[in-house]
């Protein structure tokens, strides 16, 4: 039996990929031993979608299954907008792809012509590039007019991606490697960070220090910690610690960021609004969620 | 009466990192062993004065890993300040750093001396502010500057020496015996 995933046409991010794995536990948990993805040929997967499927299918061939991924013979668009990412090339080799992989990575060949997308940067656990955050801060700087609000964003985007590339390299303890991209959409004259790990997740990390650290927060269900995390900072080393995601939530509302935090069962949209982060009017909060595991953070901001 | 003349030695944290970018807890703690050594080959330095001209970016992580923890573990022994902070944006990430880290640190820019870290209270402040403005004082000339009861001053001044935001010394008075003089770490 075969875990069918169909993804919808037209835009995918985050949210809608998340609604193409169905209502079940999703199929990390399924009894089937073998996963589909189907892309099709309209599917214009935005970055963190892409991050978070090259996370999920990574996941799931880790665990033994039969992962394939088809994507339509046709229209290649959605195939060579992944392969010019680096998507494949984060791919584990087990997984299997359709019609074929791709014979050479895009990624490779065109590294860093295209001012306005950063590959898929792997955050590999034996490995630490020191250089990413300067290189994904500079990317995105090429693409915005000089002036107070590019230094503003270059500051916040060193930031937010060295603070959120060392969580996954001091916290997620996953072997399976971690991603973060950054895609600049023209035409909305605007920006979106993803940073992906496959670890146990953030708040998971965090529970079994609250007795120690923070007692008082025991008892917080997942949103409320979640929020405590960016408002005060926390840290599973208590209390001298925790500063960086802190710093992350200022940044976002200096900003005006959208802020979305997956994590294996549950998700959380924030919104800078009024001097804080606070949660997204309507159904933003969503619990027992089919299993992704890590914690796949994304910034959308505008950059004028 | 005569001052104390502490010894201070100047370092350039650029000095110490591969690039004009740095970040991440295990880079501080890395950079925080090194800068420890060299500190150590100097005993007679009781000011660490830190200079981050030249580096361009620094994440909290590296900032709370490396000086503020390596002010944490000399403080009441030899007092610690940062120089040449490049940007705000830096300089809000070394506060929220200090913050979590709950080590205070006296920070000099062009125009003049800011604190990092816990706030203290407005009288703490004051009283920092006139031992940084005059670079050492007496319990009693606090006092009778701030207006203040001696004990009052006496117990904020201790306090600032052990959160290491003053030097104390132990010298001859004119009077005969010893007095502490809190000096400004410069």
């Amino acid at each position: 039996m075969v875990y069918r995933v169909d993804l919808p046409s037209g835009w995918i991010a985050g949210t809608r990929f998340e609604l193409a794995l169905g209502q079940r536990a999703g199929p990390l948990r399924s009894e089937e031993s073998a996963v589909c993805f189907s892309v099709p040929a309209d599917g214009a997967v935005m970055v963190d979608a892409g991050v978070r499927l090259l996370s999920l299918a990574n996941q799931l061939d880790h665990i033994g299954k039969r992962v394939t991924l088809e994507f339509c013979h046709e229209d290649t668009s959605t195939y060579d907008y992944l392969n010019r990412i680096g998507f494949f090339d984060g791919l584990r080799p087990n997984v299997v792809v359709r019609p074929e992989r791709p014979s050479y990575s895009a990624a490779s060949r065109y590294q860093g012509a295209n001012s306005r997308l950063v590959e898929i940067a792997p955050l590999c656990p034996s490995s630490l590039d020191m250089s990413l955050p300067t290189r994904l801060e500079k990317a995105l700087v090429r693409s915005i007019r000089p002036g107070a609000r590019r230094d503003l964003i270059g500051a916040a985007a060193f930031d937010l991606f060295s603070e959120l590339v060392g969580n996954v390299y001091e916290h997620s303890s996953s072997q399976l490697t971690g991603f973060a991209v950054l895609q600049v959409y023209k035409n909305g004259n605007s920006a979106r960070i993803a940073v992906s790990d496959s670890g146990d997740g953030l708040l998971e990390t965090l529970r079994p220090s609250l007795p120690t650290y923070y007692p008082r927060l025991v008892g917080l269900g997942p949103t409320q910690l979640l929020m405590h995390a960016f408002r005060d900072g926390l840290s599973r080393h208590g209390k001298g610690h925790g500063a960086g995601l802190k710093r992350c939530a200022d940044h976002a509302i200096k900003l005006g960021a959208n802020l979305e935090v997956r994590l294996p069962v549950n998700s959380l949209r924030l919104i800078a609004k009024r001097g804080a982060l606070r949660t997204a009017d309507g159904a933003q909060v969503h619990q027992n969620m089919p299993l992704i595991w890590g914690t796949h953070i994304v910034f959308d901001f505008r950059l004028d | 009466m005569a001052s104390v003349n502490p010894v201070a030695m100047s370092i350039r944290l650029r000095d110490f990192l591969d690039a004009e970018d740095v970040w991440g807890s295990r880079e501080g703690i890395a950079v925080r062993e090194k800068l420890s050594r060299v500190v150590e080959t100097h005993p007679e330095a009781t000011i660490i004065r830190v200079s981050l001209a030249g580096i361009r970016r620094t994440d909290t992580s590296f900032a709370r890993e490396s000086v503020l923890e390596l002010a944490h573990q000399l403080r009441g022994r030899r007092g610690v300040c940062v120089t040449d902070v490049p940007s705000q944006d830096m300089l809000d990430n070394w506060d929220a750093a200090a913050v979590k880290r709950g080590q205070a640190l006296v920070v000099w820019t062009t125009k003049g001396p800011q604190l990092i870290g816990p706030k203290p209270s407005d009288d703490t402040w004051e009283l920092l502010k006139l031992v940084l403005k005059r670079g050492e004082v007496t319990t009693a000339e606090a006092a009778k500057v701030l207006g203040k009861q001696v004990n009052n001053v006496s117990t904020r001044l201790k306090r600032l020496s052990d959160e290491g935001l003053v030097l104390r010394k132990d010298v001859n008075a004119s009077t005969g015996g010893l007095e502490y003089r809190y000096l400004a770490i410069c």
